[in-house]
Formats: structure tokens, C-alpha cells, sequence
């Protein structure tokens, strides 16, 4: 079996969510391993808000440092004893969205064809409005992810990692227990098959 | 990204639900996420004692810190000169990485001094790898020739002075014009073409993307190619391992191409040579005269030789294996390409005059092996597809295969080896006339289901004499193959049926199927045929570890060798069996004398359900045999398949009594 660090399990078992209070009461004894315990296990759902916001504009750096921002802003909500609680994901994911869309926003203003003054101004523009979530566009990602799933694993870990993730065959070989040969192998093979599902469902991406 | 990828970019912004499935494949690794960690703790210190600071001074009666007016004037004096020196088109790159490019919708089309430098071949040299230069990855290569095409270019003196500091040059070829940029530190830029020379300067735009593109990253796909000392002086030395087409080897006679003739890109000769089409094949593995498939319906493979950018190298890895092959020939050639592990080409010219054989050997980046892999996949889909079976099963054999019982299709069992020989004869020998798809067909009173080539295929034998296959369509086939298939089904079926066991049934037969069930269930969680999961073993946490081999992985460090890990692999299960050899699970591997599991999950069968210990079939000498039902459907996804496969899993009766795992196949 798999040894787990002892710091990070000593408050939860590995899969379990971390609540407000636990949050907060891990965080009294010692503020850093709950943090770390927070960051572990919301560290995914964040990640991939943060990227898919940011995929198109920002670099892996900026995301990660938008990534880091996020859990700075989480542990400070924290100190400051804001009434909340039960499970954390609704507030992790708001804060998340928000502040991946304000980096969406400086990264691209000059997209806009504005003049950035400073940070406090440019809150006065907002970009247009990327987030509105139609039916048909809930109803395309949700053949889509369904299309994806369905190639089986771990073809469709590949080709999210690839194509969303935008992640080499080598950083992907790591996750899936291939050589980059077999995942650029099965990466083609995989992109076949989802072609012809989207094809049969009358979807072009 | 080229035409054969696909974008995921519907996924953007996606609802709460969509998130957390995508999150499921969250690529980032142990390291991202520490140095994520780190990032959020130092931003939350920093802002901690920020707070504190302000809290000191709200106490001691002083106004929060503003920043003053000047502040905001001066960021807008910035931005507009920012503005104003950046071309109205052009390429916004992001920080870092190539692979984030927006082209705004005001880009026009535009070239640099020295003409449209898109379809040039790229070379960077930077102080930190001379005298070794690199070609960029494809997409920062773009990023590269896109900036300098759309750069404002101002011409400076020649004698304007030189600055201290480190310079970057840049190579350029096409065919035989070759010229270099240097970019100097104060930023200004000097041209060499070797009979002219100039000195510009750059806007600041162009000069930020230009200096993000000569990074060399190689984890992003950048090819170090090391340069003799003696040959950096000058422009086309750069080039050397560059072989420039040979007026010798000048191919074909005909010069015309017509739908006979074909132009193949071969890179060692820098040049497509026109060969007759009908010379032109693939296949998808080693090359093999005999089972190869003619190019003259899959252009597109003919193609794609040409749509690749080819990397000259000196030696194949280890462990590289034939993929796919392609042979091409003219009346004094034959060009062979040999495709290893997607990624290594082994190109070979041979000359049937004089029997003279060149060898050359180039690698390709990821993007592009997966393209010339994907025209690979087409082409045999293609080829295979219009083919018949019987016509299409010469070409390869068709492997793996199942088979259902008569009278029950939703249940199919295993054809073993020796039954496995009837049944492609039975195929191969039967007539197959394609039929439209809107044919009408009878009965299913068959499944089968093999693999050929690269793909599963389900066949539904009608009884009406027609099949179909969902990728393949319908076809009219010879009655003799549904009276071979009742043959051949009674005859696998009565294989694990009990009955005809009787006198090999074990006298306690309901205890032993008791036993059987208990020590099957302890396999499914004990056997892991990607890992040791289940054996006790210390593996240590955190980052896996690299090695220069390629492996990574986690260190095991109870156990000093794989050997030692296989021994404990067989105190429960039997060394019978080969696929019980946990050596061939290759999730293990050995180096410096201690053992690694690779950082890896195991992929899984999506569709499977449920599986269990049905029934005992026999016992022969120290081996019982049972058989077990694995209940797959896809009814989640499309409503329409569910089915059952028997399989065996046997028990070894130890010489003390206990019983060891036999044959066992996991499930999904």
C-alpha cells in the first residue's frame, strides 16, 4: 500500500471533504497543515476552473500563480472568521471563478482595445460577457465530456490531458501508466474514435 | 495546432458538474503542486503581515496607504507609449509558452524586410547551449517567424556601436537561402545573409515575443543539435547536417505527375521524388511484402511525409519497436521508411543499379508523430474499410475472438487458440458481398467479436445469410459460414460446459464452488496486473523519481529487486501462469539496485458491471477449474448492449492442501 505523508492525512482520511469546521479547527492547531490538508484536497477542482478559464490567454505560470492567489484569498476569508459553513466547494469554486476571471480580464484588456490605467480603473470595464451559459452550450459540453468518458480510460484522461490540458505525450505518459510512444499512439486512436462519435451527434468543435 | 487535432475549447467556463469530470484529469504534477503550495502560503504571508502592518497603523490613527495620483499618470503615460509602439496586428503570445496564441481580428498579412519567413527552417543559438544550437517547437517556431514578420523593422547604422552582454542568433534556411539575425542586448538587431548586412531596430512587442522564442525549453519540444566549433562563424554550417537533394540520385524518369505518378517527401534528399503510385505501400506494423496495402486509394499517407517537420538524428533509443512501414519505388529505387514508436523514422534509399544503400535516421516532435501516425490510422481505416473481410483477413489476421452461444447472443465465451484457426478459416473462406445499409437482415443468431489490425469488431451473423458490423455495414454471406458457425460455437460452448465434466466433477463439488468464490474475490483485490497493490509493499510518497533511462517512478523500500516482489506475488498466486509474473505487468522496473513502480494508474473497462464465480467446471489432477460470468453493458451510454462473457479461473492444489490462483483474468 501506498505510504501517506502523516502531515497530511493527520486530520482527514484520503477522500474525505473537508468541512468550514474542520477547517477552522485544524486551523487553530496548526494553520499551515491545514491549509495544506485544504489545498490538497480542493487543489484539482481549482486548477481546472482556474485553466479553463485561462487556457486561451495565459501561460502555466500565470494560471499557477492565479491558483496560488485563490488559496492565499481562502486561508485569509479564514483568519478573518467570515460566517460560513458546511462543505467548502461552493465557496472555493466561487472565489476561483472570480478571480480567474479578473486575470482573464488584465491579460486580455489590450484585446479589448483599452487603455489599462490601473487595476482600480479597469474594474470600471468589463470584458464581455464570456461566462453567459446557454442551454445549447451546457447541453454541446455535456455530449462532449459524455463522448470523452466514454472512450474508457485511459484514453480519455489522454485526450483531456492533451486537448484541454494541453500537457506532452511525456507529462501525460506519468499519469497513465504508458511510454509517450503508446500515448501518442492511443492519443491518435482516441481522437479517431471521438471524431466519429461528435460526427454521429452532428458536432463540430 | 494542425488539422488532425481537435479543441477542446468547448469545455471553457464550464457549470460546477462539467468542472469537477474535467477535474477527474487534472494533469498537474506532484511538483506543480508543491510549487502551487508554496506560491498561495508566501502570497498569504505577504498579505498577513501586510494586514498587520495596516491594522498598526489604523491603531495608531493614520490613514490607510493610497497610492498617490502621480502613480495612476505615470501608469498611463506607460501604457500609452506601450500602445503606440506596438503594430495594430500581430500576435498577442503569452508570457511564456508558444502554445497560447490569439490572433487579434485586426491582424493583416505582413512580412519582414527579408520577404514572408513562415516557411523557413529555424536555428537559435543562445549563450547558454553554444556552441549547440536548437529548433524551436513548432508552435513557438510560429510564435518566432509571426513576430518578426509583423515586427515595425527600422533600419539603424551598421556602425552604430555594439553593446556588452550576451546575444542571441537566430538561423534562417529555405532550399538554399540561408541568413542569420543577431540580437543583441540593447536590442537592436543585425541581419547577415553573407553577401549583405543590416542593423535594425525592433518595436518593443516584436522584441518580447522574439526573446520569449529563443528560450530553449526542451520539454516543450525544442531539438538540441550540437554544431562543430569550427562552424559557427558563418551562416550555413549551421546547416551541415542538412543533406541537400543530389544531382546523382535525380529519380524517375518521368517528370510529369499524373494519377499515376505520386511525390513522396524524402528527407534525406530534402525533396520529393515522384514515384509510380501503384509502387506506393503501407502497413501497420514491421514491413512485410506479402500483407501490405497499396497506397493507390489513400493519397493523403502519400502526403503526409511532406507535412511533417523532420529532425536529423544519429542513432534510434533502445526498446524502439515498428509501428508502421511504407515503402515507395522507381526504376532505380526503392525508399523505405520505418516508423519506430511513433516518434523515429529509419529512412533507407536503395539504389537497384548499383545496389548502393544510404541509411538515414530522423526523429519527429510530438505534434507532429502524432499526425503522421493519425495519417497512418486513416489510411489503413480507409484501405480496410471498402475491403470485404475475407479480403481484408489475408491482409491480417484477425485475433482475440469471441463467439456466442447458439440461441443466446447476449452470452459469449473466449475461442481458445486452437479454435481460433477454424474460425478465421470459417471467415476467410466464406463470401462476403457488401449490401447497402439499409438492407433488411433477419435474426441475430450470432455474435462475434476480434480484434484486427488496431480495432474491435462486432459482427451480427443474421439468419438470412447477411452480417453487419457497425463500422464496417451489411454484407450477403455464404450459408456454409452460418452452419461453421453453429460448428464452431457448439464446439467452444461444450468446452466449459459442466456436463460434459461429469466424471471430473469433485465429489464436494458445493464446497469447492464455495472455496472457489472466496479465493476469486480475494484475487480481484489482490491481483494488479499494472501494480503490487495488495502485496505490503513501502512505497514512498511524493515526487517519483527520473532517471536519465526515461523511467520514473515511486521507490519501493521494502524489497531490493522485482524478483523478490514476484516471490511475493506467488505466495497466492501460482507461477503456472505467465500473466501471474508480476515482471510483466511493466509497472516495475529496477535501477541502482532498488525497485521503482511507475507513477501510474491503471486504465480500466468502462462498460463492466459485475463479475462472479458461476459454476465449477472440473478438476484435473491439482487444478480445478470454474467458470465466471463478467457482466459488461452499455446501456448508460447509448441503451443498446449488455452482454455476458464466461471465462475460466482455476485454482493449484498445493502439495500441503492450500489452494494458489491458476488462470485469472481481471475483469475490466
Amino acid at each position: 500500500m501506498k505510504a501517506v505523508d502523516a502531515s497530511v492525512s493527520f486530520y482527514k482520511r484520503e477522500g474525505e471533504i473537508m468541512t468550514h469546521d474542520e477547517f477552522r479547527k485544524a486551523s487553530k492547531s496548526s494553520p499551515e497543515i491545514a491549509q495544506r490538508k485544504l489545498f490538497d484536497e480542493y487543489f484539482s477542482y481549482v486548477y481546472t476552473i482556474v485553466f479553463s478559464r485561462l487556457r486561451s490567454c495565459a501561460g502555466r505560470e500565470d494560471i499557477e500563480e492565479c491558483v496560488g492567489d485563490i488559496f492565499a484569498d481562502v486561508y485569509m476569508c479564514y483568519d478573518e472568521q467570515k460566517e460560513l459553513s458546511g462543505d467548502l466547494s461552493g465557496f472555493i469554486g466561487m472565489v476561483a471563478r472570480r478571480k480567474s476571471s479578473d486575470v482573464y480580464r488584465k491579460l486580455t484588456r489590450n484585446s479589448f482595445g483599452r487603455i489599462s490605467i490601473d487595476d482600480e480603473e479597469a474594474e470600471q470595464y468589463e470584458a464581455p460577457d464570456n461566462t453567459e451559459d446557454t442551454i445549447e452550450k451546457k447541453e454541446l459540453r455535456s455530449k462532449l465530456i459524455n463522448c470523452i468518458e466514454r472512450l474508457g480510460e485511459p484514453d480519455s484522461t489522454i485526450i483531456l490531458q492533451k486537448y484541454f490540458f494541453m500537457r506532452s505525450s511525456r507529462e501525460i505518459a506519468e499519469h497513465v501508466s504508458l511510454t509517450p510512444e503508446a500515448v501518442r499512439t492511443r492519443c491518435s486512436r482516441a481522437l479517431k474514435k471521438l471524431r466519429e462519435k461528435l460526427t454521429e451527434m452532428n458536432i463540430s468543435l | 495546432m494542425n488539422d488532425r487535432d481537435i479543441d477542446l475549447k468547448a469545455l471553457e467556463n464550464a457549470d460546477d458538474e462539467t468542472i469537477r469530470r474535467i477535474a477527474a484529469g487534472c494533469p498537474a504534477s506532484d511538483e506543480e503542486k508543491e510549487r502551487m503550495f508554496a506560491m498561495s502560503r508566501k502570497i498569504y504571508n505577504s498579505r498577513t503581515n501586510e494586514r498587520e502592518y495596516n491594522n498598526e497603523a489604523e491603531v495608531s490613527g493614520v490613514d490607510i496607504y493610497r497610492k498617490p495620483i502621480w502613480h495612476k499618470l505615470a501608469a498611463v503615460a506607460a501604457a500609452m507609449l506601450i500602445v503606440t509602439g506596438v503594430t495594430a496586428g500581430g500576435v498577442l503570445l503569452s508570457r511564456n509558452k508558444g502554445d497560447h496564441i490569439t490572433v487579434s481580428s485586426e491582424t493583416k498579412i505582413s512580412t519582414s524586410p527579408f520577404g514572408d519567413l513562415s516557411d523557413y527552417r529555424v536555428r537559435i543559438m543562445t549563450a547558454a547551449i553554444a556552441p549547440s544550437v536548437f529548433e524551436p517547437n513548432a508552435d513557438k517556431k510560429l510564435a518566432l517567424t509571426e513576430a518578426l514578420n509583423s515586427a515595425e523593422w527600422t533600419e539603424i547604422s551598421k556602425d552604430t556601436s555594439l553593446p556588452d552582454g550576451e546575444s542571441k542568433q537566430i538561423y534562417f534556411k529555405k532550399g538554399d537561402n540561408t541568413f542569420s539575425l543577431i540580437i543583441y542586448p540593447d536590442d537592436t538587431i543585425y541581419y547577415n545573409s553573407g553577401s549583405d548586412s543590416k542593423r535594425y531596430q525592433l518595436d518593443e512587442k516584436a522584441l518580447n515575443a522574439i526573446n520569449n522564442a529563443v528560450k530553449y525549453e526542451p520539454e516543450s519540444g525544442d531539438k538540441l543539435i550540437t554544431i562543430e566549433l569550427s562552424a559557427i562563424d558563418s551562416v550555413d554550417p549551421i546547416w551541415q547536417d542538412i543533406t541537400e537533394p543530389e544531382t546523382t540520385t535525380e529519380p524517375v524518369a518521368s517528370t510529369e505527375i499524373n494519377e499515376d505518378m505520386s511525390e513522396v517527401y524524402f528527407p534525406p534528399l530534402n525533396t520529393k521524388v515522384k514515384v509510380p503510385t501503384k509502387n506506393c505501400s503501407f502497413y501497420m506494423g514491421e514491413w512485410n511484402e506479402e500483407t501490405a496495402f497499396s497506397c493507390e486509394y489513400v493519397p493523403e499517407l502519400i502526403k503526409a511525409f511532406g507535412n511533417v517537420s523532420w529532425n536529423k538524428e544519429t542513432a534510434i533509443p533502445d526498446n524502439k519497436t515498428i509501428y508502421e512501414s511504407f515503402r515507395c519505388s522507381d526504376d532505380q529505387h526503392i525508399y523505405s521508411y520505418d516508423i519506430y514508436t511513433t516518434d523515429y523514422i529509419v529512412l533507407k534509399c536503395e539504389n537497384t543499379v548499383n545496389g548502393n544503400v544510404t541509411t538515414d535516421i530522423y526523429s519527429l516532435s510530438e505534434d507532429n508523430g502524432i499526425a503522421l501516425i493519425s495519417a497512418f490510422n486513416d489510411a489503413w481505416d480507409m484501405v480496410t474499410s471498402v475491403l470485404p473481410p475475407n479480403e481484408w483477413f489475408i491482409h491480417e489476421r484477425p485475433h482475440y475472438a469471441f463467439i456466442s452461444r447458439t440461441g443466446d447472443t447476449d452470452t459469449i465465451t473466449h475461442i481458445n487458440e486452437t479454435d481460433e484457426e477454424e474460425f478465421v478459416n470459417a471467415l476467410t473462406s466464406a463470401s462476403w458481398e457488401k449490401l447497402p445499409d439499409d438492407a433488411a437482415t433477419g435474426d441475430c443468431i450470432y455474435k462475434l467479436r476480434f480484434a484486427a489490425g488496431h480495432i474491435q469488431l462486432d459482427f451480427n451473423i443474421y439468419n438470412d445469410d447477411t452480417a453487419y458490423c457497425e463500422c464496417r455495414g451489411k454484407y450477403r454471406i455464404s450459408s456454409d459460414l452460418k452452419n461453421e458457425l453453429s460448428r464452431i460455437s457448439d464446439n467452444v460452448w461444450a468446452k466449459i460446459s459442466p456436463e460434459n465434466y461429469a466424471d471430473k466433477m469433485p465429489a464436494n463439488k458445493e464446497e469447492v464452488l464455495n472455496q472457489g468464490i472466496k479465493i476469486y474475490e480475494e484475487a480481484l483485490l489482490k491481483y494488479q496486473n499494472f501494480g503490487p497493490e495488495g502485496l505490503g509493499l513501502d512505497i514512498a510518497g511524493g515526487e517519483s523519481q527520473q532517471f536519465d533511462s526515461g523511467n520514473a517512478g515511486w521507490l519501493i523500500n521494502n524489497v531490493n529487486s522485482i524478483d523478490e516482489i514476484n516471490d511475493m506475488y506467488h505466495e497466492f498466486f501460482s507461477d503456472r501462469y505467465p500473466e501471474n509474473d508480476i515482471q510483466n505487468s511493466g509497472m516495475l522496473f529496477e535501477e541502482d539496485g532498488h525497485v521503482y513502480l511507475r507513477p501510474a494508474g491503471r486504465g480500466s473497462n468502462i462498460l463492466f458491471k459485475s463479475t462472479e464465480v458461476s459454476d465449477v467446471l472440473y478438476q484435473n489432477g491439482d487444478e480445478i477449474f470454474f467458470i465466471v460470468d463478467n457482466n459488461y453493458d452499455d446501456l448508460e451510454f447509448d441503451g443498446t448492449t449488455k452482454w455476458t462473457e464466461k471465462t475460466l479461473f482455476s485454482v493449484v492444489i498445493q502439495p500441503d492442501g492450500s489452494w494458489k490462483v491458476g488462470k485469472f483474468t481481471l475483469p475490466y
